[in-house]
């Protein structure tokens, strides 16, 4: 865009307190060289002297406070690249608080919940530590999350604005993936050594739908699902209370059968009853023909499987 | 020491301190810190990663420019997962002092629109060095002078406000990204440091330049000066800072800060990025026994930045933080719960409560006012000062006071999560730290360190081996000035600003 | 033409019609399968939550068994897919880790020698026919069938992802002469991998997606996977028990659409297997049109 360019941008404007309903405020800007999105919101309140309610501290991606949905994505506003038309909105799965700025205590509770703090069984002997950056590796990755909350803005498996109510039994509505990245930090750092197991099976990590849209919007570039929520899930994968050991009986199926045998699947991981709630649909694919299996692999191939799953152990 | 005296603060530091804060570091923040599991940078080998020269020794936790938000992120979690009550969103307006003593605060929870007050038997202030005064600022964004304005109307002495420091080198656009530091520290494991250019884009400065000075912040001043002076730079931009000179895998391992440029369009191989300054962090603050953090005002505590004793590391203000929080507490078990001062609370709830109105036809919001303040000390009270400009100044920040705060207003007088309220109370704060910062300025009549005044271009240290205090007093404000505390004195009496050793 | 052809679990069971439509596809357009016998579970996004290190040797040995022939792998579900080209990926690095992975093959008795290409069938059709050379093939355009893509998560995000894949399968729906109703948007998921441990989130998240198909009048949704496809299909009556509203939106396999515009019958292709019946489809206007194309043979179900 050259100097003299403009952008127009739709402002999302809501104050519970006193209206009826949203409204969008327009905005024109004059772009400045690299632009971004926090330079339009700073403009419209300098310049166009809209009272709008919007966060950030630090303008430079450390806070985690200025996430907004931008055209529909949700991104850091200081750090998304301003585009001659925009529409800016508040990110999803929060309550709105004002304008742009929306609750986060839901995500925020759920991970002081989970301790998020090392912790030591070991004694700590002095500094330096004896290790190595090789033995950091696993939570490393991590390291640069600042806690933006983008990512479980987004999820599909995060219940919406009611964010992490407790249901029955003590167990959480999915706590998203942000959460789950502060207690990756920790759990996979070397010297953690607490038993989180149950923790995140009451955390539903069992809910997330491998879909990686965290990974995606992510404005830190943190590979969520495959280094913090893949591990931890199969740390909950021994938890206590069996809620989240579909991993297991996965590969225990495929270590059996080689190809996945969804029926015997079907029913360890929801038991009889829910298979037999689900009859109306299993007589479906029936009919269909839709449940008859091809033929069963070799003995040949049983045993190599048999063979890696042992050649992977630990 | 002695390098730190001399570079660091310009002999207005105190060596014991520096010395206390030192051991602190070694012997409590690293142990604790890496306890808690902070990760100092380490090799393949484990060998901790620092630039060359092990003895100056930067780590890093656990890259190159975060190590402060990895820092504060296992302490914030520590704070939250102990279910210490913390109030989020909340302003503290003013401090409530009795009969010198201070004994509770009164606070704006932005959230709800609720003013309310909190007796205490001691109060830590620790709301930095750092305040967004001018048009570009490495403070954030609700850093405006809040902490130093409440201690000076509370009765406290401030000291050392003109020494005020300037980031040679941070990123000229956008402008949302003014903090962004360019750092001039070696890159790890290196000696390499970035270089300064001017319009012309040859190199004019570098870390290499003076190989016995840590910080160089004020040397880059001096040379930018020099550029700026020959036309070759401009204070608000037409420079540049560059690493075309360093190894691309340097770059690429370890700075967290190349990802902005790459995220611009940079290529750092090959590319210089435009700078320009920014208005940094005060030396001075609410004036410390720095043996205590206590200030003047009984019961009140200034650890880190907003004390007078000087900015250092985190460490330094971990250092600080421990003593005050230490001192607090041993006050607190000694004393009884002191009495509110009679009419202060309802003062303070009608100044707080005054500010909830709608603006009118031809005002403007705070953020505007706000805006304007900050103007002014950039055209006034940049890095180049004079007693002309800093009277201009004066003035003009007076013009504010009274023609624009009284038609300042909100977008709107709701309750809930009115912004606009706080930044109503920010522009006051402002307004009343910049008139003293630049009263203290026109003070001292020297320069030194990151002080520069062109009617004044020396060092003297004859009569300015000073520090400058100032208090609220009937008159307006009170002078006084204490003498420093160097172990090791400079060589010269007066030397010449622009090319002294320091 | 010349493919190991790796199907999946899936399209050897429960979405048998897209292994049917595929092997229609590929003998019209002169494509050899080679189907990679016992070849296994790709370990969907379950094994590497347990062991990342067998998730990548299962892979491993599904590669071989295609390098060990000299041939390329074609896929057809987004999933295995993107494990296969992930691991594709780890195990043409200079690491530690891919060492350690061979040091481990080699003791389970599989001797790992090459990284043979992995690709879904749609982007072997584009790269190796293209536009130009597909166009001939159909004889049937859908013209007027709106049809709703959706590409799978695992396809254009993850690690395994093939970049431009989504704006692939848009271009082969239009190729085929039917409409592109944009109904996806990012945040959708079909949720299948959780259908066995909260069918209730995951109808949740599929009624978002199925619901906006109904707003925007798609006539049919296709998919590049059968787990998508599963989700939406099998599961479409649970999305509509959690939405409560009827939806009855059919959904294909992409290999389904395209054979469909090549002049393949319904029945031969499996369109009668869907839990979601595809009637509304098959008694598309342009399906009833009369194909004079002599060459043109109605292939039977394969042996």
């Amino acid at each position: 865009m050259d100097a003299a360019s403009r952008i127009s941008a739709r402002i999302f404007r809501f104050d519970p307190a006193s209206d009826a309903e949203p409204r969008y405020e327009a905005v024109e800007v004059p772009h400045q060289p690299h632009m971004r999105v926090l330079d339009v919101l700073d403009y419209a309140v300098e310049e166009c002297g809209v009272g709008l309610g919007y966060r950030y501290f630090c303008g430079v991606k450390r806070c985690g406070m200025c996430g907004v949905n931008v055209n529909g994505k949700p991104v850091l506003a200081c750090w998304e690249e301003a585009t001659p038309d925009m529409v800016i909105e508040p990110l999803g799965n929060m309550p709105v608080i004002r304008d742009l700025t929306v609750d986060r205590s839901a995500f925020e509770r759920a991970t002081i919940d989970l301790e998020p703090r090392l912790v030591r069984k070991a004694p700590y002997a002095s500094f330096p530590e004896p290790y190595t950056h090789r033995d950091v590796a696993a939570t490393f990755p991590l390291m640069n999350c600042i806690e933006c909350y983008v990512c479980s803005s987004t999820c599909p498996a995060v219940s919406g604005p009611a964010g992490g109510p407790r249901t029955a039994g003590g167990r959480r509505d999915f706590v998203g993936p942000g959460t789950l990245v502060q207690i990756a930090k920790v759990a996979l750092h070397p010297k953690d050594e607490l038993d989180r197991s149950a923790m995140l099976e009451q955390a539903s990590i069992d809910h997330c739908m491998s879909c990686y849209r965290c990974e995606q919007v992510c404005p830190v570039g943190i590979p969520i699902v495959s280094h913090a929520i893949m591990p931890l899930r199969g740390v909950a994968a021994k938890g206590p209370a069996g809620i989240a050991r579909f991993p297991l009986e996965f590969a225990e199926n495929v270590r059996t059968h080689v190809d996945i045998h969804s029926g015997s699947l079907f029913v360890k991981a929801g038991g009889w009853l829910r298979a037999l709630a689900s009859l109306p649909m299993l007589l479906g694919m029936l009919v269909r023909g839709k449940t008859r299996m091809r033929a069963r692999p070799s003995a040949r191939a049983r045993r190599e499987v048999e063979a890696l799953f042992e050649a992977a152990e630990p | 020491m002695a390098i730190r005296a001399r570079y660091g603060s310009s002999y207005l530091n105190d060596p014991d301190y520096i010395r206390r804060a030192c051991r602190f570091t070694e012997d409590v923040f690293f142990p604790e810190m890496e306890q808690r599991g902070l990760y100092i940078r380490r090799d393949d080998r484990g060998e901790l990663v620092t630039s060359h020269d092990r003895k100056a020794g930067n780590v890093w936790a656990p890259n190159q420019g975060f190590s402060g938000t990895m820092i504060m992120e296992l302490l914030r979690k520590e704070v939250l997962a102990r279910r210490v009550p913390l109030l989020h969103e909340t302003m503290v307006t003013a401090l409530l002092v009795r009969d010198g003593t201070v004994c509770g605060v009164t606070a704006l929870d932005i959230v709800a629109g609720e003013f309310f007050v909190i007796r205490a038997k001691a109060v830590i202030i620790a709301t930095g060095p750092g305040n967004y005064l001018a048009t570009r600022s490495t403070a954030t964004r609700e850093q405006c002078g809040n902490g130093f304005a409440m201690a000076y109307r509370a009765g406290a002495d401030m000291q050392d406000l003109e020494m005020q420091w300037f980031h040679a080198s941070d990123i000229a656009a956008p402008k949302s990204w003014m903090r962004l530091h360019l750092y001039p520290n070696p890159m790890p494991v290196t000696d390499q440091s970035i270089w300064l250019h001017g319009a012309d884009r040859r190199m004019f400065f570098h870390l290499g330049m003076n190989p016995k000075v840590k910080q160089p912040y004020y040397l880059q001043l001096r040379y930018l000066y020099d550029e700026v002076r020959k036309g070759n730079a401009d204070w608000h931009g037409g420079f540049y800072g560059g690493y075309t000179h360093i190894e691309p895998e340097i770059m690429e391992n370890y700075s967290y800060q190349t990802q902005f440029f790459k995220h611009l369009g940079f290529d750092i191989t090959k590319d210089l990025i435009p700078c320009a300054i920014t208005w940094h962090m005060t030396f001075g603050g609410i004036r410390t026994d720095n043996r205590t953090m206590a200030t003047t005002l009984e019961g009140l505590y200034a650890p880190g930045g907003c004390g007078s004793h000087g900015v250092g590391s985190i460490t330094y203000v971990s250092y600080d933080g421990t003593l005050a929080a230490d001192q607090a507490c041993e006050r607190a078990r000694h004393i009884a719960m002191p009495a509110l001062p009679e009419d202060g609370v309802q003062r303070e709830q009608e100044r707080v409560q005054r500010r909830l109105q709608q603006r009118a036809a031809q005002g403007l919001l705070p953020a505007q006012v706000k805006k304007r303040v900050r103007a002014v000390m950039t055209d006034r009270m940049g890095y180049v000062k004079s007693e002309a400009r800093m009277a201009a100044a004066l003035d003009e920040l007076a013009e504010i006071r009274d023609r624009l705060l009284p038609a300042m207003g909100l977008g709107s007088t709701s309750r809930n999560w009115n912004y606009d309220w706080s930044e109503a109370l920010d522009a006051e704060d402002m307004l009343d730290v910049c008139e003293l910062t630049i009263r203290m300025s026109m003070q001292r009549k020297e320069s030194r360190g990151y002080f520069f005044r062109e009617d004044y271009p020396y060092i003297d240290n004859r009569q300015w081996l000073k520090h400058t205090v100032a208090r609220r007093a009937a008159s307006g404000v009170e002078f006084e000035f204490t003498p420093a505390a160097p172990i090791f004195r400079p060589e010269n009496e007066i030397d010449d600003f622009l090319t002294a050793e320091y | 033409m010349r493919f190991a052809y790796y199907p999946g679990c899936t399209a050897k069971g429960s979405t048998r019609e897209a292994d049917l439509a595929t092997k229609w596809l590929a003998r019209r357009v002169g494509i050899d399968l080679v189907e990679l016998v016992d070849a296994g579970c790709c370990g969907s996004c379950e094994i590497k939550a347990v062991n990342p290190t067998l998730h990548f040797m299962l892979n491993a040995r599904i590669l071989t068994m295609a390098a060990d022939q000299d041939l390329e792998i074609l896929t057809i579900c987004d999933t295995c897919q993107a494990n296969l080209l992930h691991t594709s990926r780890r195990m043409q690095e200079e690491s530690d880790a891919k060492r350690s992975l061979l040091e481990r093959l080699k003791t389970a008795g599989v001797a790992y020698r090459s990284t043979p290409r992995v690709r879904h069938v749609a982007s072997i059709l584009m790269d190796e026919l293209g536009e130009t050379e597909l166009h001939p093939y159909v004889v049937r355009p859908l013209a007027g069938l709106r049809v709703a893509p959706f590409a799978c998560c695992h396809s254009f995000r993850g690690p395994g992802a093939s970049p431009g894949s989504r704006e692939l399968l848009a271009e082969l729906v239009t190729l085929s002469g039917a409409t592109v109703v944009p109904v996806r948007i990012d945040s959708d998921c079909c949720g299948f991998h959780i259908l066995m441990t909260n069918e209730t989130l995951a109808a949740r998240a599929s009624a978002k997606f199925l619901a906006r198909c109904v707003e925007m009048q798609a006539d049919c949704i296709v998919t590049t996977s059968p787990l998508c496809h599963t989700a939406l299909d099998i599961f479409q009556k649970k999305a509509e028990g959690v939405a409560g509203r009827p939806f009855r939106v059919p959904v294909l396999h992409l290999e389904q659409l395209l054979a469909l515009a090549f002049g393949a019958q319904p029945d031969v292709i499996g369109l009668g297997r869907h839990m979601v019946s595809t009637v509304s489809v098959a008694r598309h206007p342009r399906m009833a049109a009369r194909n004079t194309d002599p060459g043109l043979v109605s292939y039977g179900e394969p042996r």
